[in-house]
């Protein structure tokens, strides 16, 4: 009922003056309709104005593009930043891929979208990724080839000029010009980046062992792969770090060599004046000096006539070998006297806690020298013996040193991690043993008055550098447990993965590592001169020199030298009667 | 006939808009009205039309597949249902002008709104900031309300759903918005990106309606309170209603008639001669579902044809540059709902038919 209500009004009100108004609006209705109508929102193909693109094979583009570029000027401002790339022809498909990815191709009768194919991608990446690269640039994560239709897929179309049946020109690239120079970048280039392929094989620098009559035929592999050697140096560090590396040995083997060998010598001009529990600092301070030895001989001889074998292209480390001497030279310095000096520091913490935890005497505790000396000695010679028995000599890529476990894991924990733990186990044992011992008897030693001032501090002495030696003991045991769980990593990425992925991921070995390592296995020689710190080396210095030229003429003196020597040894400074009475009352200590 | 149906609405919106003034003087009216009012009207009636189409698709696998009957949105023919379909056809009609008007305000359009740049500048989370042109949905909105709901003089409760689900398909599209971004950095890299809203498709639009269409709540008014008619107890007990349902949800207050059947008196046409998927890859469940839906369970048969087709297939990329396809004419199968015949003339036939449906 209002409807029709409404259409009276409706007719009423028109007549007059708002019927031109009416017909007016109709009018104006029609008008708009038709402008409506023709503004549709369908891609539109516009003529391609960036110049960087002009000229690539196709004429039109349309916007926006995937960028979300609302014009061709704001894709001119950014596809000019690759113009210099362009420039240096890194990849002839480089201009070409750009300029499909920012002005994509608009074809009239085809309205589904035409991107490049992958292979056109993977071309102008392979070509230009290396020198991004170089000037710290990636290449851009949304322009990944991944995300792009394989060419000959029958659903998603995709440019590519391989693609064409007839052969026909590149206008763009004419043949003669840039054909030459990128075949010899390609050429150059070859070896190193190969296409970042991720199938594992043997590839540079890695050394494939391909002839039979090769000693190491089927006898050696890297990151599972049979017959594939590592290279002479190691792979993942430059140049600079292997100078370093060098520099870094000498100075450490150089300083300690003469801490050590300044330690021995006034040992031996004065052995009377090192007792136990001392002495075994002495014959620690003499097995380092042969470990320096060991790296001061790999100094001179060089990294390659050490540690490796072979010529040019086929020089690999040395793999279970027992051959070269120089090879097995620098071996048993460093390991036979390196396990040794294990051995030593196990027995000086053990005649500490003889001496300072049970109360023996020096006398009693020389008693059983032969006992130490015959641990000392022959269990590293059996080690020795067993490694070049067993051929797990091999060579070390980082130091060019021969050793034991640089190319085994089970050599690396059977023969070096384990008997380090189980030392450094058994004297921090000694140690702890020995110094509650110390606190309990603390008060009965201060009984006996001033005269224990001298013994107190000795044992604190011999404490202390016996303590601090377990630092470095540590670090090195924990240098090497990182390595060994971590090895098979390094060399599984060697054969599988290509130096830039592996630069970009960091899935190689902490240089530091290595060079804390090779720092705290000679540490230890260079701090044990300081133990000859004192008055006394001068003296004992000085009175060698004046025995040395007079010998006849001063028998006298010499015997007492030798009584000087011994008041010295029972810790007391007084003259006299005071050493006959010192002597008496170490005697019932000594029996006990 | 849509367009015309539409347009005699739109034509019918401004007239009453123009009875309704009293102080009106027609300088003033051409002035300012017709250029505020008659630059939106374009956009208005496409997006109405694409609300039309977007109703079809959605719903093409449906018993009711949105007929035309259903777009006459106001009609002097019999009475207008509330039933759960018309309330999907007045929320995607809202939200197709909303979109539209958006969108063309986006586009520079029109002379009176730009970008939505309440934003720009302004810190947007870690490695980008607002920028760009962010579409100017409350624009949208305000203008798709003015015209959409004028539609509606009625203060009755049928009046009050039709509102309503204009509403829903107005949230609808601010509901939809997505966040767009584009890099800003050297060499193509991504160190800083400009980030705006933008309208999503169309279609996820529609199939955010049809999940609320498939949600939609009946209302359950009081039949007392009804009897009153047009007075104040009935606008109360519609704002009672209303007020417990949440402005993003479909409403409607009859039930569906039955789509199976024809009823021309309701302006449906019923499932037979529909057609229907039986199979084919990338189908959904609902596709593959539908023969069953519009015939089977219809009382119909499925019956096939076989239609041959010609189009474009083996489609190369020739460097440089173009595509040549080749033109394929192909016979594909094709599905409908029929009837399914009983003849009971011959004695001995129906005998055997019923001895057929005994085993």
């Amino acid at each position: 009922m209002r409807k029709p209500a409404d259409e009276h009004h409706f007719t009423m009100e028109t007549s007059g003056m708002h019927l031109v108004g009416f017909w007016l609006h109709v009018l104006l209705l029609f008008q708009l309709s038709g402008l409506g109508d023709s503004a549709s929102k369908d891609i539109v193909c516009e003529p391609i104005t960036v110049p960087m693109c002009k000229g690539i094979g196709y004429n039109h583009t349309y916007m926006p593009n995937q960028f979300n570029h609302d014009n061709q000027d704001e894709v001119g401002l950014e596809v000019h930043q690759f113009w210099p790339l362009v420039r240096i022809h890194c990849s002839p498909d480089l201009l070409f891929f750009l300029c499909s990815m920012y002005t994509p191709i608009c074809l009239q009768d085809y309205k589904k979208p035409l991107p490049p194919c992958r292979s056109v991608c993977e071309r102008a990446k392979r070509g230009c990724s290396p020198l991004m690269i170089q000037y710290g640039f990636e290449w851009p994560e949304r322009m990944s080839c991944e995300q792009l239709p394989m060419l000959g897929d029958t659903d998603r179309l995709c440019m590519d000029r391989n693609s064409s049946e007839t052969t026909t020109l590149s206008p763009p690239f004419p043949k003669p010009t840039p054909k030459g120079t990128p075949r010899h970048r390609a050429t150059a280039k070859s070896a190193p980046p190969q296409k970042c392929d991720r199938e594992c094989h043997c590839r540079g620098p890695l050394v494939p062992i391909k002839k039979e009559a090769h000693p190491l035929h089927n006898r050696v592999n890297t990151g599972s792969l049979p017959n594939c050697a590592l290279p002479c140096h190691q792979p993942y560090f430059s140049q600079d770090e292997r100078t370093f590396t060098t520099f870094w040995i000498g100075l450490w083997s150089v300083l300690c060599f003469v801490s050590t060998f300044t330690t021995v010598a006034t040992f031996l001009i004065d052995m009377e004046r090192f007792k136990y529990p001392e002495r075994p600092i002495i014959f620690l301070a003499a097995c380092y000096l042969f470990v320096s030895l060991g790296y001061i001989v790999r100094l001179l001889a060089g990294h390659e006539r050490v540690a490796c074998e072979g010529t040019g292209d086929q020089q690999h480390i040395l793999y279970d070998t027992t051959g070269p001497a120089l090879c097995t030279l620098v071996f048993l310095l460093i390991y036979f006297f390196g396990m040794a000096s294990s051995i030593w520091w196990v027995v000086l913490s053990f005649t500490w806690f003889l001496a300072a935890g049970m109360k023996w005497g020096n006398e009693a505790i020389a008693g059983y020298s032969q006992y130490f000396h015959l641990a000392a000695w022959l269990v590293p010679s059996v080690k020795s013996i067993a490694v070049l028995a067993l051929s797990s000599v091999d060579g070390d890529p980082v130091a060019g040193i021969c050793y034991v476990g640089n190319q085994s894991l089970e050599g690396l924990r059977g023969f070096v991690l384990a008997p380090l733990v189980v030392y450094l186990f058994t004297g921090s044992l000694f140690l702890l043993a020995g110094f509650v011992s110390l606190f309990r008897i603390r008060s009965v030693i201060k009984q006996g008055g001033t005269k224990t001032d001298k013994l107190e501090k000795l044992m604190i002495r011999i404490g202390l550098f016996t303590v601090l030696y377990t630092v470095p003991a540590t670090i090195v045991v924990a240098c090497l447990v990182y390595e060994q769980h971590y090895r098979p990593s390094w060399e599984r990425a060697l054969a599988c993965s290509c130096p830039s992925e592996r630069q970009r991921l960091g899935m190689g070995p902490d240089y530091a590592v290595f060079m804390l390592k090779y720092f705290m296995c000679l540490v230890v020689g260079i701090t044990s001169g300081v133990w000859i710190w004192s008055g006394k080396t001068l003296e004992s210095w000085r009175r060698f020199i004046a025995r040395y030229v007079p010998c006849r003429t001063r028998k006298p003196p010499v015997s007492a030298s030798s009584m000087y020597s011994e008041a010295s040894t029972a810790l007391t400074a007084r003259a006299g009667t005071a050493p006959t009475g010192t002597y008496h009352k170490s005697a019932p200590s000594s029996h006990v | 006939m849509n367009p015309c149906q539409i347009f005699a609405s739109l034509v019918m919106s401004i007239c009453c808009h123009i009875l309704s003034s009293t102080a009106w003087s027609v300088n003033n009216f051409l002035m300012t009205g017709p250029k505020a009012y008659l630059a939106y009207t374009s956009s208005v009636q496409a997006g109405a039309q694409s609300g039309i189409e977007e109703c079809k698709h959605q719903f093409a696998w449906d018993r009711w597949n949105c007929p035309e009957s259903a777009l006459q949105l106001s009609t002097h023919k019999g009475l207008r249902s509330a039933t759960r379909e018309t309330a999907f056809v007045h929320a995607i009609s809202a939200a197709g002008v909303m979109y539209t008007l958006t969108k063309n305000c986006s586009m520079g359009d029109f002379e009176n709104c730009g970008c939505d740049d309440s934003k720009i500048g302004k810190m947007g989370g870690r490695g980008w900031v607002w920028g760009g042109c962010s579409d100017n949905v409350n624009f949208g909105d305000r203008i798709a309300k003015l015209f959409v709901d004028a539609l509606e003089n009625g203060h009755d409760s049928r009046a009050a759903v039709n509102l309503h689900n204009n509403e829903a398909g107005r949230l609808a599209v601010k509901a939809t918005l997505k966040r767009t971004c584009k890099c800003h950095g050297l060499s193509g890299s991504c160190s800083i990106q400009t980030c705006w809203m933008q309208l999503a498709d169309f279609r996820d639009i529609g199939s955010y309606l049809k999940i609320k269409h498939d949600q939609a709540r009946k209302l359950e008014m009081d039949k007392i309170r009804m009897r009153a008619g047009n007075s104040a107890d009935n606008r109360g007990a519609i704002a009672d209603t209303f007020s417990a349902v949440a402005r993003t949800e479909l409403i409607f207050m009859e039930d569906s008639p039955d789509y199976c059947v024809k009823n021309l008196s309701m302006g449906l046409h019923g499932t037979e001669g529909r057609e229907c998927l039986q199979s084919g890859k990338n189908l959904s469940q609902w596709e593959r579902r539908s023969c069953r839906r519009l015939c089977h369970e219809c009382g119909l048969k499925v019956e096939e044809r076989r239609i041959e087709t010609v189009s474009s297939c083996n489609c190369k990329f020739h460097w440089c540059c173009t595509v040549k396809c080749e033109t394929c004419t192909q016979t594909v199968t094709r599905y409908f709902c029929a009837k399914r015949h009983r003849n009971r003339r011959p004695h001995n036939h129906s005998r055997k038919r019923q001895h057929t449906r005994r085993g």
